[in-house]
């Protein structure tokens, strides 16, 4: 009699806590002890083979697109933007034989539309590149991902702790991944009117009073509620915000992307979270080789870097108004702003940031870019369409 | 010496006054003049110039009334010597007398009695309503004087006439004088002809001579070396005391076994006395077993916070640690800044890196035995100390005087006041703790039946801002009777129990409320005998069987919203017998050989789940083929062999030898950790269906020199060794609460080589030693399937694999109470794998690690310096203490502890950490009483 064992080992993120929370501890202790993190600098590595490296899922929400994108990794200290692999042929296979071939687009990426995954079959990916490499993914099922419950928030530590709740009914998806997309809209103290052009000044147009700044996650979040009786995810913690961040100045909103994972897709990210944002502390395991579930039939040291997937994104959106927040000290604010009279011979040698021309005066009352342009923190001006 | 002495004159001086010390009563001169710029033997010409007095003295004495600079007010108009003398050494140890004849005695503590007893000439005459004051005070006043045993000729066995040709076997205890603790590794020996012993871990000896007369010579560190006159006619019991050496405070090291090193037939094996221990500067100032342990050659540590030991290529979970002969598993408290050792409990520590002697098996790389100081059984004294993290404190005294006595230690910390002390809120939520307490009895039944009993216990727990809570706990009892049968034969009996477990719980979130649970059980019961049929000989054989009890994990929920699922890893079971022996065999002075077989037998128990695996493929879920239940206490996988010991020495002239030895050993029970230092969440794992027991050999060879004065040792020693079963993890194993962990381990074999130097100092104003190595130890996958094969199966570094190493321990003794000590330590980065390639997925970037372990850390280099000083050496006073001054990391300087790479806002960061980036100062208070 053949038996599967019932329990899977345990998993990181349950338990992460056990590495991650020694982890302070020794930074305490360290500190006691005087210790310190210094930059480091690795020695010059070898530049090493090329390897490919896959992006994207084939989504099974009937009527969109997937698409697939193919790069190359580099070395530490390429500062270019990544290789693209073009002119690949990249297919999806079911387990019943039928193909779908992929069309090239433009960067790299391959999208195929109108074809949506059943549930119940087995597809995988296969690349075929112009160097002769010839790549195939493991058959993965399509999993689909039960939606968000909510979106929660609650201030601890003088910030904003934003969790994310949710649950599968039919007690189905198991493991859960979770990227986030964050935009806040945020003002500067002073309001230009006046700007430098052309060695003129005129009028400012439009306003660089309000700005938007947007950020994506770069942790991988990931949980299982295999150690639950029930498919329940009660308060993931996904961010922290300190209260003095320009992020919750005026308005901040968060837009949660749920994917639900099959048991290798889950413990591919988890070791993959585990080595790139783990290491470090004392306790941690040491980094290895991760790949993915793509490899080379003919030659298993042509590494594929990616995790082929089929299933569906589920999101959702919170907004945080500063007027449900107390009132935390900005680290924007005019107390931190010299405002300087200038005049108009001063004014074009130095191009400070104008604000406004004082007729008696006959100057320019101006201050630091920082302090009335919101663009130098990053973010624009356009609204976005989502905006509340 | 200084009291012998002063009773050796006292003697001389009172024989040659009895015939002069009825003169008249005289008037005493009196003297005049100015002698404050003169020396105190310049004021004594001067005296003795003016008046016809003449002084007795020792120049040591007139050194110190000297040193004591009261000259300088020394006016004298008219007066008597006796008030001058007076004045000059008023509140000081110094006694005057002067007698009838104008001779003055300056004797220190206690003054000479100018005038015999009354009624000394007419016996029963005295007047019967008076005290004999003088008679009183002299006989108060004495001191025990023990008959001394040095000049005495003790006449050993049933006396006979003539002395029958042929040996006799003498044996015994060799004991402090002062406190009755045995002494271990005191030198005995006779130099014509020349043969010699040391006692063992009990303070006991054998030796047997040609009968006769002989000089019985012995030695030990720390001790004043003694002989005993012996007329040897038959076999007999002799005990032996020697007195402590006073003036040989902080004195290094080994003196007691000078030439040792070349003698000796034991290679590859360190002996550390707690003297040396405490002279050694350690980060937080407390005196470190292990942080000494790590400085000797082949001995490397992966961190600087960890107490971890790889020993000659070894993995941390190599070592036999035995405290009192039970097992420690978690040798570290507050994660490694402190062992488990209190340094006021222990007399010694051997470690034994190669030629393990076959009475020891269990681990692969080395034993460390580590005894605890039997209490003091003559007398109640305290000891303790303050340090800047940690208090201490010792009792120790008879409890039947001369039979039984014990010894309690306590040891803690107070760091977590400290952390209430700190404003960030985070870290007065939080808490460390541990403590360590022992207690030791010695009981001397009969003369031949000694019984020892030690209990142990360790704690640690803390917990940072009021989440998980870590808590774990050594404890150990031994019960050990030692029973002698002839003086060619004794035995000792020992039932030991060690327990280690550890528990991990969280209730931040009451949804994921959660306890996690490991621990481990250790029952083991042994007999070893030591037979000593003649010089030529020495035997020991013996027999022993441990058991273990397992429970991997046990995790639950905490609170009654908890959704998790209780979730227990089977208990596992596993019995251990072994039967040994081992002889010790002098071929002729020159040759001596030295072999032991040891044969262990291991069982895994019932009742268990074994999975089953697909053979030839790699052992995952996907491949498990069957599963097979075993009832409670069937073997369900047995594994045994031989472990041979064998070592020869070769004597190549009286300042050198040539030893080589061999040795394998078998390991049933391994631990479980993909981190590269010990954590206090490791696990222990049995060999099972699934993973094999582990199988090490051995081999070395060493050159052993000494100069002419056996104060400088030098020694060179290379060995190869191979280690068969060892396992590896499989990139982001996990380990915890697994239920099949030989999915997540990969087979592994080893090989290390090495060379060590050592050149050792142990005697003189400088002492200390100096030592290089250089070793290699690498690893390479043995599994079936290609997914397991770890860098494609070839042979790479392990994580300690650290290869050259260079380390210098000096201390220079200024003067008496006041030494300094300065570390070196210099080792090659240890390996580590790094970052090749970089690529963005899912949008951040990320980092693609090359093989395992095919980089380095930079190297490390730390000098560290101390400073003992030691109070006055007065023998009665209130408490005895000493300070100790340390810096740790002398220099600053950042050594990497380890070096990772971070994915922060999209770019790729790479780090150092340092565990001390600074010199740590420490202040050590310590005290006998």
């Amino acid at each position: 009699m053949a038996l599967r064992p019932n329990a899977a080992p345990l998993r990181c993120t349950q338990i992460m806590q056990i590495n991650t929370f020694i982890k302070p501890v020794i930074y305490l202790l360290i500190l006691l002890a005087g210790g310190c993190v210094d930059p480091y600098r690795p020695p010059e590595i070898a530049a090493p083979d090329s390897y490919l490296v896959v992006n994207g899922y084939f989504n099974s929400t009937p009527g969109t697109t997937t698409t697939i994108q193919l790069a190359r990794t580099q070395n530490l200290s390429d500062k270019k933007v990544p290789v693209a692999e073009t002119r690949a042929q990249v297919s999806i296979e079911t387990k019943g034989k039928a193909t779908y071939t992929l069309r090239e687009g433009t960067g790299g990426t391959y999208t195929l539309t109108g074809v949506s995954p059943q549930i119940g079959d087995l597809y995988r990916l296969h690349i075929k590149t112009t160097k002769g490499g010839d790549y195939f993914s493991e058959y993965v099922p399509v999993i689909p991902t039960p939606p968000v419950d909510s979106v929660s928030w609650r201030i601890e530590d003088n910030g904003v702790q934003i969790n994310v709740n949710t649950h599968d009914p039919k007690n189905i998806a198991r493991y859960y991944r979770w990227d986030f997309e964050s935009s806040w809209e945020y003002t500067v103290p002073y309001f230009s009117t006046l700007e430098v052009k052309g060695n003129q000044i005129v009028d400012r147009q439009p306003s660089v009073y309000r700005c938007w700044g947007s950020e994506n996650s770069v942790n991988i979040m990931t949980f299982s509620t295999t150690r639950l009786s029930q498919a329940v995810v009660s308060q993931f913690p996904l961010t922290y915000i300190p209260g003095t961040s320009l992020k919750l100045g005026v308005k901040y909103s968060i837009l949660v992307k749920q994917i639900a994972l099959s048991q290798s897709g889950f413990d591919y990210y988890d070791q993959l979270g585990k080595i790139t944002q783990n290491v470090g502390s004392i306790f941690d395991p040491q980094p290895s080789q991760i790949t993915g579930n793509i490899q080379s039939p003919t030659n298993p040291n042509d590494l594929v870097i990616g995790f082929f997937r089929v299933g569906t994104v589920e999101t959702k959106r919170l907004f945080i108004r500063s007027s449900q927040l107390p009132n935390w000290p900005n680290l924007l604010s005019a107390s931190n702003c010299v405002i300087d009279t200038l005049t108009q011979a001063d004014v074009l040698k130095a191009q400070p940031t104008i604000l406004s021309y004082d007729f008696e005066l006959r100057k320019y009352f101006t201050t630091s870019p920082d302090c009335a342009d919101c663009r130098t923190k990053g973010g624009v001006i356009q609204r976005p369409v989502f905006w509340e | 010496m200084p009291f012998l002495y002063r009773t050796l004159f006292l003697f001389s001086l009172c024989s040659c006054l009895i015939t002069t010390v009825f003169g008249q009563s005289q008037p005493e001169p009196p003297i005049s003049g100015d002698f404050s710029t003169l020396t105190f033997e310049q004021f004594v010409q001067r005296v003795e110039g003016q008046t016809p007095y003449r002084f007795y003295y020792t120049p040591a004495d007139g050194d110190s009334i000297q040193a004591m600079r009261r000259m300088g007010e020394l006016t004298v108009a008219n007066q008597p010597l006796r008030v001058v003398l007076q004045q000059l050494l008023d509140n000081t140890r110094y006694r005057v007398a002067i007698d009838r004849q104008y001779r003055v005695y300056i004797t220190s503590e206690r003054g000479i009695n100018t005038e015999l007893p009354v009624g000394y000439f007419r016996r029963g005459a005295a007047d019967g309503s008076g005290t004999d004051t003088t008679m009183a005070a002299y006989l108060t006043d004495t001191r025990k004087q023990r008959a001394e045993p040095e000049a005495k000729t003790f006449e050993i066995g049933k006396r006979t006439n003539p002395i029958k040709p042929g040996r006799a076997t003498i044996a015994g205890y060799v004991r402090n004088s002062a406190s009755g603790e045995p002494i271990v590794g005191a030198a005995v020996y006779v130099e014509n002809p020349r043969i010699g012993t040391a006692t063992d871990q009990f303070g006991y000896y054998s030796i047997t001579l040609p009968r006769g007369k002989h000089e019985l010579k012995l030695r030990s560190i720390g001790l004043k070396d003694t002989r005993r006159k012996i007329i040897l006619y038959s076999d007999d019991k002799f005990d032996i005391e020697m007195a402590d050496d006073v003036i040989a405070l902080k004195e290094v090291v080994i003196e007691a076994e000078k030439d040792k090193n070349v003698s000796g037939m034991q290679m590859g094996q360190e002996r550390v006395d707690i003297r040396s221990i405490k002279q050694v500067p350690t980060a937080l100032g407390e005196a470190d077993l292990l942080r000494v342990v790590q400085t000797l050659p082949g001995v490397k540590t992966v961190g600087e916070s960890s107490t971890g030991l790889n020993v000659r290529g070894g993995a941390t979970d190599q070592n036999l640690i035995l405290y009192n002969d039970a097992t420690i598993y978690n040798s570290s408290h507050l994660f490694g800044f402190f062992s488990t050792f209190n340094p006021d409990m222990i007399k010694s520590a051997e470690l034994y890196k190669s030629a393990i002697p076959s009475r020891f098996g269990g681990r692969l790389s080395s034993v460390l035995d580590v005894q605890t100081r039997d209490g003091n059984k003559k007398k109640f004294v305290g000891s303790g100390g303050i340090g800047l993290l940690t208090g201490r404190l010792t009792m120790e005294g008879p409890i039947l005087k001369d039979k039984t006595s014990f010894i309690v230690g306590l040891r803690s910390t107070y760091s977590d006041w400290l952390l209430k002390q700190l404003r960030n809120a985070s870290f007065r939520n939080s808490a460390a703790q541990f403590y360590d307490l022992n207690l030791h009895i010695t009981h001397e039944a009969s003369e031949k039946n000694t019984v020892y009993l030690t209990l142990y216990q360790s704690r640690d727990r803390f917990k940072l801002n009021s989440d998980t809570a870590y808590r774990y706990q050594n404890q150990t009892a031994t019960l050990k009777w030692k029973h002698v049968f002839n003086n060619k034969l004794y035995s000792v009996y020992t039932g030991s129990f060690s327990g280690y477990k550890y528990d991990v719980s969280s209730d931040k979130n009451p949804v994921n409320a959660f306890d996690l649970s490991f621990a481990i059980r250790q029952t083991q019961a042994k007999a070893d005998f030591n037979f000593f049929p003649n010089n030529q000989h020495a035997l020991d054989f013996g027999i022993s069987t441990t058991h273990y009890r397992i429970s991997p994990g046990t995790f639950g929920p905490r609170g009654e919203q908890s959704l998790i699922l209780p979730d227990i890893v089977p208990t596992e079971q596993g019995l251990e017998s072994a039967i040994y022996i081992g002889d010790r065999f002098d071929i002729n002075p020159k040759l001596s050989i030295s072999g032991g077989i040891r044969y262990s037998l291991y069982s895994n128990l019932g009742p268990n789940t074994v999975y089953q695996y697909a053979p030839g493929l790699p052992k995952t879920v996907g491949n498990i083929v069957d599963t097979v239940a075993y009832g409670t206490n069937k073997p369900i996988a047995t594994y045994h062999g031989p472990e041979y010991r064998f070592s020869m020495r070769y004597v190549l002239s009286t300042t050198a030898s040539l030893k080589a030895s061999f040795n394998r050993t078998r390991q049933y029970i391994q631990m479980i950790s993909n981190t590269t230092v010990i954590s206090p969440t490791d696990i222990w794992k049995l060999a099972d269906a699934n993973i094999k027991p582990q199988v090490g050999d051995q081999y070395a060879l060493g050159l052993y020199k000494n100069n002419q004065k056996n104060t400088i040792e030098m020694s060179v020693e290379a060995y190869y060794k191979t280690m068969r079963n060892l396992i590896d993890y499989r990139g982001g194993a996990s380990l915890i609460l697994n239920h099949h962990i030989e999915t997540d381990v990969v087979n592994a074999e080893g090989k290390a080589y090495g060379v060590e130097f050592l050149v050792k100092k142990l005697t003189g104003k400088l002492n200390g030693w100096l030592s290089y190595t250089y070793s290699r130890t690498l690893l390479r996958t043995t599994s079936a399937g290609i997914g397991d094969a770890v860098n494609q199966g070839n042979y790479y570094p392990s994580s300690y694999d650290k290869p050259h190493d260079i380390t210098l321990i000096g201390n220079y003794k200024l003067s008496r109470r006041f030494s300094v000590s300065l570390n070196f330590t210099y080792s090659t980065g240890r390996p580590i794998t790094l970052p090749v390639s970089k690529y963005i997925l899912d949008g951040a970037p990320r980092l693609l690690y090359s093989e395992r372990n095919q980089y380095r850390i930079p190297d490390y280099y730390r000098t560290d310096f101390a400073m003992n000083i030691e109070g006055n050496h007065k023998v009665k006073k209130l408490a005895h203490s000493s300070w100790t001054i340390a810096v740790y990391n002398l220099l600053g300087r950042h050594n990497a502890y380890s070096v990772y790479f971070k994915s922060e806002s999209g770019r790729i960061n790479g780090y150092q950490l340092s565990i001390f980036g600074n010199p740590i100062p420490s202040v050590t208070y310590n005290f006998r009483f």
